[in-house]
C-alpha cells in the first residue's frame, strides 16, 4: 500500500514534469498577443522624454525609448541600453559602457555619441525640460570610444546611476533629431520595444513591436492606448471586457473591482507621500511642541481607510517604504488628542489665533477631502483654523515664496521620488538648500545639523555606511516634525485576469512588454 | 406715476388666482424660513466631520445619509441654504448696483456715453454668462466674497440691456418731457420719473436674476471653484459626490434637488409676476 | 446681399476686438506663473526663466500684446503653452464635438419644445398647458450638472443602457445632449407658447378661420409661420447659453470639447488656448445671430436686409 503510494506520487510528479515541459514549449506560440488595449486618462502632451513630468505619459516613453538601467520593482539596477558602469574612487567620475551592435527603430546605430547628444540636450538651458534638477550633478559626458563613455560630475552623488534610469535620460536617435528638430515630441524614435503608429490627439496612441528590438521579443505585438477621461466609464470598460487595462480607477471603487472574478488590482505602494507641510520658521509652528502636538491630533489611519479607502498607508518614517534608506521610526505618533492638547498647553499655544491652512484641489487623491478631515482634527484640540483651496498654479506660486513673504502656516503637498532611492525625500524636501524659493522643500525646514548628515550622505560611496547616515537623519527630522506625517499612497492598476505577468513598479509604472495571457 | 391702493389690491387678487406664483413664493417661503432656522432645526455643527461614520445611507439618525467625511447631509443643505441665499442676494446688489444706473446714463442720455456703453455690454454678452464668471473668478481667486462679485458682473450686462430698454420708453413720454421743460436736474428726473417706471421689469429680472444666481455659483462650486470648503455649499456638496456616484449615490442626489426647489421657487414667482405686471403676456 | 453679410460682419470686428483686449488683459492679471506650472514643480529658477523666454512672457505686457494682435491678424493664435501644438490645432479637434453636443442637443430641444410651445398655446390653461409649462420651468431650474449626475445614476450605474462618458459611438451623445436640451427646452417652449398665444389671437387668424380653414391649416400654416421669428430669435440667443451650458456638461460626461478645453487651459494657465479658445467662441456667438438674422428675412420679407423693419 505504501509502496502504491510512493508509486502514485512518483507518478504524478513525472506527469507534472512532463505537462509543465510541453506548456513550456507550446506557450512562445501562445505567448503571441495580437493587442493589448489600455485605458488611460489623459492623452500625451509630448512623447519627447525630456519634456515630459507625466509619469504615465514617462512610461509610454519607456516603451518606445527604453532607458540605460532599469530599476526593478524591488529597488535592484538591470541593464538595458547601457551594460554596466564603474565609479571612480572619489565618486566623481562614472564610466558607462553601452551594448553593441543595437540600433534605434530607424535604423541609426546606438553609440556613445547618440548618449551623449541625448544627455547634451538634457543639460542644455536653452531646451524646456522640466526635471532638469533630477540630473543637475552631471558637470560634462565624453565618449571615449564608440561604446564607452565617461560622466563627470559637479560633486559626488552616491545615487547617481539609478539616476540614469530616469526617462529623461532615455537615447533619442540623433537622426531624427536632425530631421524632426523639436517636433520630435510628435515623432519619437528610440531604441525601445515599441515603435508609434498612430496618435489620434484625444483619442487613442498605438505602438506597435519594435521587429528589431535588441532585447527579448515582446509578447504583443500591438499597444492600444485609449483615452477615457472618466475614470468610472474606464473601470466599466473593463468590466465588459471592453479595455484589457484601466490605469488608475477610482480609490471608492477598488473594492468592488477587487471583488469582480475576471479583475485583477494591483495597487504597489507609490514612493509618493502625502504630507500637511508646517511652516518650520514662521507662525505658531514655529514651536516644536506644537508641530508634535498636530502629529498626534491627527487620525491618519482613519484618513487612510476612509477617506482613501485604502489606498495608501499611514507614513511610519520620513520616506515611503519601499525607497533605499527608509527605516521604520521607534517612536510612532499614534493619534491621540489628549496627548495633542497637553503638548499644546505645554507649549503655551494661543488658542484664540486662527491658523491658516491651504490645500490644492485634483491634484491628488481627495487631497480636498484629506485636509479638511485634517482640519477638523485640530479643530477637535481647541485649535481655530480656516481652510483655503486653490487651483494648482495659484498654489504652487503661494509655496515658492521665499520666508520673508510667506504666508504659509499648514498647507497639503504631495511627493514622490523619481528614482527608489530616500535621497530625493530626504535631501530634496528637508535639506535647507530646498527652501523656496529655490526648491520645494515648502515647510522651510532649516537645521544645519540635518544638512550636514545629509550632505555627507551623498559622499559616501559604501551603501551600509550611507544607510546609517540617512537613519540618523531620518529619526532627527522625524523628531522635528516639519511635517504632519500623513500617508504614502499606493499605485492602483487594475486589468484582466487573463493577464499574467504585467510588471508594476513603485514608481508608478507598469511594463505590458512580456505579459502571457491565459 | 404712483401705484395707487386699489391697484395694488388688483395685483395682489391676481397673485392670489396664479396657482403657479403662490407655489411659487411658497418654496421661497420655506427657503426663506430654512435659512432663518437653521441652527434651531440642525442643532451642532454641520461641518464637523466623523470618519467613522463616512458615507452612510439615509437613516432615521441621518436622514439625508452621511457625506464623505460622516456629515449630516440634512445638516449641511439647511445650513446651505444660508451661503446659497447669501450668495444670490449678493449677485443680484452687485448685478443692480451696477446695472441700473449705466442702463439709466446709456439710455437717458445716449449720444456717445451710450455708445460705449452698449459696445462695452455688446462685448460681455458675447461671452456666454457662465463662463465669463468662471473667468473671473479664476482672476479675482475663490472664496465666496469673490463668487459673489463674479457671478454679479457677470449678470449686468443683462440689466444695462433691459434698463436701458425700458428708459428709451419712457424718456420721449410727455411728462418727462414736461419735467424737462419746467429746468428740473437730469438726476431728479432719472430718480424721480424714469426709476420708478423701469422698476416692473427690473423686479421681474431681479426674481429670475435670483434662480440663475444660484445656479451660476453652484455650478462654480461643482468645478471646484466656488466658495471654501467646509463651507456647505450646494454645488460644491454635490461636486464632491459625484466621487461615490457609483457606491453612494445620496452623497450628490439631495443637495441637487435643495438647489433645483430654491430656483424652481424664484423662477414661477418671477414668471407669475410677469405674467401680472407685463401686460404685453396677459 | 452680400453686402449686408459683408456689412454686418464688420461690425462685429470692434466687438472681437473687445473681447481679446478684455481678455488678454484679464488673463495676464490671474494669479499663478505659467511658466512655473510648465517648468513642474521641482523645477529650478533658470530652467522657469528660460521657458518664460521660450514663451515670450518676459517681455512686457503691451509688447506682447501688440505680438498677439499682429499674429491674430495673420490668423496665427499661436502655440499652446501646455503641449507646444498650433492653438488652432488644439481647438480643431474640440471644436467639432462642441457643436455636434450643441447641434443635437437645439435639435432635440425644437422637436420637443416647438410642439409641446404649439399644444400649450392652442390649449392654454388645460392640463395639458400646464403639464408642458411646468416641465418647461423644471427644465431651466434644474442645476444640468445634477440632471447629468441623475441620468449617469440611473441609464449608466442602475440600468447600464448608456455609457457614462467619453465619445465614440452614437450612445455616447445620448445622455450629454439631453442634459443640455433639458437646460434650453424651457426657453424655447416657452416663446413659442407666448408667440403662438399672440399670433393666435390676430386678426387675419380670424379671418381664415372664417374662411372655413381646417383649424390645423390655421394652426400651422398661419399662425406658426407668424410666430417663428421670435422663437427663432430664441434659439440662437440660446446658442450663448448653451455653450455656458456646454462647460459643464462636457465636464460630467467627459466630453472632449471646447467647454472643458477652457476649463483645462484656466486651470493650467495656457493663454494662448484660452485667449483662442473664447475668441472662437465669441466668433460663433456672433456668426450664429447673423445665420439668425439672415433667416428672419428669408421667413419674412417685410424684413430688409438693412435690418429695419
Amino acid at each position: 500500500m505504501e509502496k502504491m503510494v510512493r508509486f502514485m506520487k512518483a507518478f504524478l510528479f513525472v506527469l507534472m514534469f512532463i505537462v509543465g515541459i510541453s506548456f513550456m514549449t507550446l506557450y512562445p506560440v501562445h505567448a503571441q498577443i495580437p493587442e493589448l488595449k489600455i485605458g488611460i486618462g489623459i492623452d500625451a502632451d509630448t512623447l519627447n522624454p525630456q519634456e515630459q513630468t507625466t509619469t504615465l505619459v514617462q512610461n509610454m516613453c519607456d516603451l518606445i525609448y527604453d532607458t540605460l538601467f532599469y530599476q526593478t520593482p524591488d529597488g535592484k539596477l538591470e541593464p538595458r541600453l547601457a551594460t554596466g558602469y564603474k565609479a571612480s574612487k572619489d565618486g566623481l567620475s562614472y564610466t558607462i559602457t553601452l551594448q553593441k551592435g543595437v540600433k534605434f527603430s530607424d535604423g541609426t546605430p546606438f553609440d556613445a555619441k547618440a548618449v551623449k547628444l541625448t544627455l547634451d540636450r538634457a543639460l542644455d538651458p536653452k531646451l524646456r525640460v522640466p526635471l532638469r534638477f533630477a540630473i543637475a550633478m552631471i558637470k560634462e559626458v565624453k565618449v571615449i570610444d564608440d561604446h564607452t563613455l565617461q560622466i563627470d560630475l559637479k560633486y559626488p552623488f552616491a545615487p547617481f546611476v539609478p539616476t540614469l534610469s530616469l526617462t529623461i535620460c532615455s537615447p533619442i536617435s540623433p537622426a531624427a533629431i536632425e530631421k524632426y528638430g523639436e517636433e520630435v515630441r510628435q515623432n519619437p524614435v528610440g531604441a525601445g520595444p515599441y515603435i508609434l503608429k498612430e496618435w489620434v490627439k484625444g483619442d487613442r496612441i498605438v505602438m506597435v513591436r519594435n521587429e528589431n528590438y535588441y532585447g527579448k521579443k515582446p509578447t504583443v505585438a500591438r499597444l492600444t492606448f485609449k483615452i477615457i477621461p472618466e475614470t468610472a466609464t474606464r473601470e466599466a470598460m473593463l468590466r465588459t471586457g471592453q479595455i484589457d487595462v484601466c490605469y488608475k480607477p477610482l480609490p471608492s471603487n477598488v473594492a468592488s473591482l477587487k471583488a469582480d472574478p475576471n479583475v485583477t488590482v494591483e495597487m504597489p505602494l507609490s514612493t509618493r507621500t502625502i504630507f500637511m507641510g508646517l511652516n518650520y520658521q514662521k507662525g505658531v509652528t514655529q514651536n516644536k511642541l506644537v508641530r508634535q502636538a498636530f502629529n498626534y491630533a491627527v487620525d491618519k489611519r482613519a484618513i487612510c481607510s476612509k477617506i482613501l479607502f485604502d489606498t495608501a498607508v499611514p507614513m511610519n518614517g520620513p520616506v515611503s517604504s519601499i525607497l533605499f534608506g527608509y527605516h521604520k521610526m521607534a517612536h510612532q505618533y499614534e493619534y491621540n488628542p489628549e496627548k495633542a492638547k497637553e503638548l499644546l498647553k505645554k507649549a503655551n499655544f494661543d488658542f484664540s489665533k486662527t491658523v491658516n491652512m491651504r490645500t490644492p484641489q485634483g491634484r491628488y487623491l481627495f487631497d480636498q477631502q484629506v485636509s479638511e478631515a485634517v482640519q477638523a482634527y485640530l479643530q477637535a484640540i481647541g485649535v481655530k483654523t480656516e481652510l483655503r483651496t486653490y487651483d494648482w498654479p495659484t498654489y504652487v506660486a503661494g509655496l515658492l515664496k521665499p520666508i520673508q513673504e510667506t504666508e504659509l502656516e499648514v498647507f497639503l503637498l504631495g511627493w514622490g521620488p523619481l528614482i527608489l532611492d530616500a535621497d530625493m525625500g530626504l535631501y530634496g524636501q528637508f535639506h535647507s538648500s530646498t527652501n523656496p524659493p529655490k526648491g520645494l522643500g515648502a515647510a522651510h525646514y532649516n537645521n544645519p545639523e540635518y544638512d550636514k548628515l545629509m550632505d555627507a550622505s551623498r559622499l559616501e560611496q559604501d551603501p551600509k555606511k550611507r544607510l546609517e547616515i540617512l537613519k540618523k537623519a531620518s529619526e532627527m527630522v522625524w523628531d522635528d516634525c516639519p511635517w504632519i506625517w500623513l500617508h504614502v499612497e499606493k499605485f492602483v492598476i487594475a486589468y484582466s485576469k487573463k493577464i499574467k505577468g504585467m510588471v508594476v513598479t513603485s514608481t508608478e509604472k507598469f511594463y505590458p512588454t512580456y505579459i502571457r495571457m491565459e | 406715476m404712483d401705484s395707487s391702493k386699489p391697484q395694488r389690491s388688483l395685483i395682489w387678487i391676481k397673485f392670489k388666482r396664479n396657482r403657479a406664483a403662490l407655489f411659487g413664493s411658497f418654496l421661497i417661503l420655506i427657503y426663506l424660513a430654512v435659512a432663518l432656522l437653521a441652527p434651531v432645526l440642525f442643532p451642532g455643527n454641520p461641518s464637523a466631520p466623523n470618519l467613522m461614520k463616512s458615507l452612510e445611507r439615509p437613516s432615521l439618525k441621518h436622514p439625508l445619509g452621511t457625506d464623505e467625511l460622516g456629515r449630516s447631509i440634512l445638516g449641511r443643505i439647511l445650513y446651505g441654504s444660508r451661503i446659497s441665499l447669501l450668495i444670490a442676494i449678493g449677485v443680484v446688489c452687485v448685478g443692480l448696483l451696477v446695472g441700473v444706473p449705466l442702463g439709466l446714463i446709456s439710455g437717458y442720455y445716449g449720444g456717445k456715453i451710450d455708445f460705449v456703453i452698449q459696445r462695452v455690454t455688446d462685448t460681455l454678452l458675447a461671452f456666454p454668462g457662465f463662463l465669463l464668471a468662471l473667468a473671473l473668478v479664476a482672476v479675482l481667486g475663490v472664496g465666496l466674497k469673490n463668487t459673489i462679485v463674479s457671478v454679479g458682473i457677470s449678470m449686468v450686462p443683462i440689466y444695462i440691456r433691459l434698463v436701458r430698454g425700458c428708459t428709451l420708453g419712457v424718456r420721449e413720454q410727455t411728462y418727462v418731457e414736461a419735467a424737462r421743460a419746467m429746468g428740473t436736474r437730469n438726476g431728479i428726473i432719472l430718480i424721480r420719473h424714469i426709476l420708478p417706471n423701469v422698476l416692473t421689469p427690473i423686479t421681474i429680472q431681479t426674481s429670475l436674476g435670483m434662480g440663475t444666481a444660484i445656479l451660476f455659483a453652484a455650478g462654480l462650486g461643482f468645478l471646484g471653484i466656488g466658495v471654501q470648503p467646509p463651507t456647505p455649499e450646494w454645488g460644491a456638496m454635490l461636486g464632491s459626490g459625484r466621487a461615490y456616484l457609483f457606491n453612494a449615490p445620496h452623497v450628490a442626489t439631495f443637495p441637487g434637488i435643495a438647489i433645483f426647489l430654491a430656483v424652481l421657487g424664484f423662477n414661477l414667482s418671477g414668471d407669475g409676476l410677469r405674467d401680472i405686471l407685463d401686460p404685453r403676456f396677459k | 446681399m452680400f453686402q449686408y453679410v459683408l456689412k454686418r460682419l464688420l461690425s462685429t470686428l470692434p466687438v472681437l476686438i473687445g473681447i481679446s483686449l478684455l481678455l488678454f488683459f484679464m488673463l495676464r492679471m490671474l494669479p499663478g506663473d505659467p511658466a512655473q506650472v510648465l517648468a513642474g514643480q521641482m523645477a529650478s529658477q533658470e530652467d522657469i526663466q528660460s521657458i518664460r523666454q521660450q514663451l515670450g512672457f518676459d517681455k512686457p505686457i503691451f509688447v506682447q500684446f501688440g505680438l498677439f494682435l499682429s499674429r491674430l491678424i495673420r490668423f496665427d493664435l499661436g502655440r499652446s503653452a501646455r503641449t507646444q501644438n498650433p492653438v488652432l490645432e488644439e481647438i480643431g479637434s474640440r471644436l467639432p464635438n462642441t457643436v455636434l453636443l450643441a447641434v443635437a442637443a437645439i435639435t432635440l430641444a425644437c422637436l420637443f419644445g416647438i410642439p409641446a410651445g404649439i399644444i400649450s398655446a392652442v390649449r392654454r390653461y388645460t392640463w395639458i398647458d400646464y403639464l408642458f409649462t411646468s416641465m418647461a420651468l423644471f427644465g431651466i431650474s434644474m442645476p444640468v450638472f445634477w440632471l447629468g449626475l441623475m441620468l449617469v445614476v440611473v441609464f449608466s450605474v442602475l440600468l447600464k443602457w448608456l455609457p457614462a462618458g467619453g465619445t465614440g459611438s452614437f450612445k455616447h451623445i445620448i445622455l450629454p445632449s439631453f442634459t443640455l436640451a433639458a437646460f434650453v427646452v424651457a426657453f424655447i417652449t416657452r416663446m413659442t407658447r407666448a408667440s403662438m398665444m399672440e399670433a393666435l389671437s390676430q386678426d387675419y387668424i380670424t379671418t381664415a378661420r372664417s374662411k372655413g380653414l381646417k383649424e390645423q391649416m390655421v394652426i400651422i400654416k398661419h399662425a406658426l409661420k407668424n410666430a417663428l421669428i421670435p422663437i427663432i430669435t430664441v434659439v440662437g440667443l440660446q446658442f450663448g447659453l448653451l455653450l455656458g451650458g456646454a462647460v459643464l456638461t462636457e465636464t460630467v460626461f467627459a466630453w472632449p470639447g471646447m467647454g472643458r478645453l477652457i476649463v483645462d487651459s484656466i486651470l493650467a494657465r495656457d493663454y494662448p488656448v484660452i485667449q483662442g479658445a473664447i475668441l472662437i467662441f465669441g466668433l460663433l456667438y456672433i456668426l450664429v445671430n447673423l445665420v439668425v438674422d439672415l433667416i428672419y428675412a428669408y421667413i419674412d420679407p417685410r424684413i430688409r436686409y438693412d435690418g429695419r423693419k
